[in-house]
């Protein structure tokens, strides 16, 4: 039992660790919440595949203040996601939004999971019932026990 | 020692692969033995299933005859496989193919490899090869040095091109502007100096004129002497930089080809006929292939140079008007061309026409050269301007030393044409 | 269905992947390129501090004059910045581009040091020490380049280094195009 609630907490320890750092953060603990939020479906535009939060790069930085300088100015989550957009495109968005350029990566999971899942049906139900085997003959009998012989 | 143990490491690696390979016969019937026993043991769990219960009878007798022609099909297939195991590949392959591959490699080694050279432990390797790490050369400590030089000097080209190297260095490698400043200084001091030519060349790449740097850097490759250290880094640089700058490739050189040890070899054995004979021979071949490719400037330059130096002097004047088309020459370069003109003048004869446009552009370049104030002197005195060929010769008398051997000729023509 | 044909089917996706894959590799196509939603938009405000000593601060009416401008986004501390400073001292000198520098992220004296070794190409230069601009003009990192034309309209903007075939493909034609 203890053992396991050692390896929870290391577990725990192993969380991602947040890029943000105490002096950047709002005195308004819901603002600060709703600036997490924004700030993890925001990519980081140097890094790839990182959010804001946790990237540790400079523009992420200018960035996560620039987020809280709107929320403080009594911006809604839809205008900084707008100020965002207006600088860096779509391509700051972590979750891209539905359009035409776009609708390959929203729709093809489910197109492949619908394809995929049909042909496995089909196949089930064409297959048939496998047949009783067939016994040896007299001269595979033989061979066989010529075999097995110890 | 240590070959000792190299052996005995190939010995072991060696004969891990062998012995399987020389087994596999003997290994198929205990592969089909230990298959059996497997089988046996899966009817005889079958049976037990059977007996207490778990498995239906009809299933029960699938499953028996389902293993028992697996047991069929395993015996069949080691059947089959014996025979071909005793065939003559399978027989010969292995010592075969433990013998080819080391004589293979072998044979590589001596002919790529150098079986001679001596060993050379660190310890016993000259002072230069691994400098002390608390004398390296700082930029700082190389700009120091560099202006003391020129504070003693200030002329100094040498001195010059290193300080603008030092400040390149400095610069983590931008020629800057004070950099350009020294080496353009150096050039007034001495025009083909192969530093300053390669930092202008590199200056010219940085600021997004490739043409222009390869174009001197092909100039500077074509003078440079062929054993010049700085002509590997100068190729790759060429090559780089047209690469990156999406200009067609820089011919191949189509210089006469570095000759391996063989052939330097069989050169060294013949007579000094036959070898002059082998060598007009490879400048032949050089002089065809440029006919085929007459755009390589530094193959003419090189075939030029070739010409020259065996005494072909007219062929070599027309190399270099060839090279010349393609771009502009150095001083050096335009002596050497004057060079070969002037060599096909009879004694005591005017230089024709077309030396005498070399030899202009020659004194132009480098109004005290030598060469060509006798030469151009010579033309006026023969063109009947002797104020022309009186100053030319007099400039020329007072720059020679004074135990000049062609004094005493200069000196008589100046006194006939006054 | 053709039994048969189902085996082709994970061969044929393999293909079609592999196919992708050689297109991405050799169209040239970077998959880290996040293009720029700034081109054909006016051009973000442009307030900074001057970089030298007393030189008015930088306004948007230098993007407005009629002339074409290039907007160059440096640091002293930016190694590519060194690589195409080169470019940018040719284009103020031999092509006389009017050439607005930003030292982004950079303390104002290394900035001014690191152009007094190099040289200065910029007709006006500011200094976006906290980065506000920067990010106003969408910037990822130095160096960037902006070719601004004479109404205020971004034509292009280049992350990174520019190179010597950006100079002669689209710099130079802007130039000479956008009067």
């Amino acid at each position: 039992m203890r053992t396991v609630a050692v390896l929870l907490a290391t577990l725990l320890l192993a969380w991602p660790a947040l890029a943000v750092e105490p002096s950047e953060m709002l005195q308004d603990p819901s603002l600060e919440s709703r600036a997490r939020d924004i700030g993890r479906s925001l990519r980081c535009v140097v890094c790839q595949n990182q959010s804001i939060d946790d990237s540790n790069a400079e523009v992420a930085r200018d960035m996560r203040r620039a987020v809280r300088e709107r929320l403080t100015a009594g911006d809604d989550d839809q205008k900084v996601f707008a100020y965002m957009v207006a600088r860096y495109g779509d391509y700051v968005l972590l979750k891209p939004p539905f359009k035409a350029g776009t609708w390959a990566l929203w729709l093809g999971g489910p197109l492949v999971l619908i394809v995929a899942g049909g042909l496995l049906l089909m196949a089930a139900r064409r297959r048939k019932p496998i047949p009783p085997p067939v016994p040896l003959s007299d001269e595979e009998q033989r061979r066989l026990d010529a075999l097995l012989k110890p | 020692m240590l070959e000792f143990l190299l052996a005995l490491l190939t010995t072991v690696t060696v004969g891990a692969l062998l012995v399987p390979l020389l087994r596999t016969s003997a290994r198929r019937t205990e592969r089909l033995d230990s298959a059996l026993q497997i089988y046996r043991d899966q009817l005889a769990e079958i049976e037990r299933a059977r007996a207490d219960g778990t498995t239906p009878e009809t299933e029960a007798a699938a499953a028996r005859i389902e293993v028992e022609r697996r047991i069929l099909a395993a015996a069949n297939a080691a059947d089959a496989a014996t025979p071909k195991d005793s065939s003559a590949l399978h027989r010969f392959l292995p010592p075969a193919l433990a013998l080819l591959i080391p004589l293979l490699a072998l044979g590589v080694y001596l002919n790529v490899g150098r079986p001679g050279l001596p060993a050379a432990p660190f310890g016993t390797r000259p002072a230069a090869d691994h400098p002390n790490p608390n004398e390296q050369m700082t930029p700082e400590r190389l700009l120091a040095e560099a202006r003391a030089r020129l504070a003693q000097q200030p002329d100094d080209p040498d001195a010059l091109s290193a300080l603008g190297e030092a400040l390149v260095l400095e610069a983590d490698g931008s020629v800057t502007p004070e950099a350009i400043e020294a080496f353009n200084k150096a050039l007034a001091q001495r025009p083909d100096d192969p530093r300053a030519h390669y930092y202008l060349g590199l200056h010219e790449a940085q600021s997004g004129d490739s043409k222009a740097a390869v174009a001197r850097w092909q100039a500077l490759e074509a003078r440079s002497p062929p054993e010049a250290p700085w002509l590997p880094m100068l190729r790759a640089e060429i090559a780089r930089v047209s690469r990156a700058a999406g200009m067609p490739a820089p011919q191949a050189q189509t210089g006469m080809p570095t000759p391996t040890r063989d052939q330097v070899e069989a050169m060294q054995s013949l007579n000094p006929e036959q070898r002059q004979q082998a060598i007009r021979s490879m400048v032949e071949g050089l002089d065809l292939r440029l006919k085929e490719n007459p755009g390589d400037r530094a193959g003419w330059l090189r075939l030029a140079n070739a010409w020259r130096v065996l005494g072909e002097n007219a062929k070599a004047a027309d190399a270099y008007a060839k090279a010349d088309a393609l771009g502009p020459l150095d001083t050096k370069t335009l002596t050497d061309w004057a060079e070969a003109h002037v060599r096909q003048i009879a004694p005591g004869a005017p230089p024709p026409p077309e030396a005498v446009a070399v030899l202009e552009r020659l004194e132009k370049a480098e109004p005290r050269n030598a060469l060509a104030l006798f030469y151009l002197g010579a033309a006026s005195f023969a063109a009947g301007d002797k104020p022309a060929a009186l100053r030319r010769w007099k400039t020329l008398l007072q720059l020679l030393p004074a135990d000049a051997p062609i004094r005493g000729l200069l000196e008589e023509r100046i006194k006939a044409a006054e | 269905m053709n039994r048969r044909l189902l085996f082709l089917l994970p061969l044929a996706t393999l293909a079609l992947m592999a196919g992708f894959f050689a297109w991405s590799l050799l169209a040239g196509r970077d998959p880290a390129s996040i293009g720029s939603v700034l081109v054909g938009r006016p051009a973000p405000r442009l307030e900074v501090k001057a970089l030298r000593d007393d030189e008015p601060p930088l306004t948007d009416a230098l993007l407005r004059t009629g002339k074409p401008t290039i907007v160059n986004f440096f640091a002293s501390w930016c190694t590519p910045c060194l690589a195409e400073h080169p470019l940018f001292t040719r284009l103020a000198t031999r092509d006389g581009a009017v050439i607005v520098g930003v030292a982004w992220k950079n303390k104002p004296p290394e900035a001014r040091a690191w152009l007094k070794r190099l040289g200065d190409p910029y007709k006006f230069a500011g200094a976006d020490l906290d980065g506000r601009t920067g990010l106003d003009w969408g910037l990822s990192g130095v160096p960037e380049t902006y070719l601004v034309d004479g109404q205020g309209i971004v034509r292009r903007h280049f992350r990174g280094p520019i190179t010597e075939r950006d100079v002669n493909e689209t710099i130079l034609p802007f130039l000479k195009g956008a009067k």
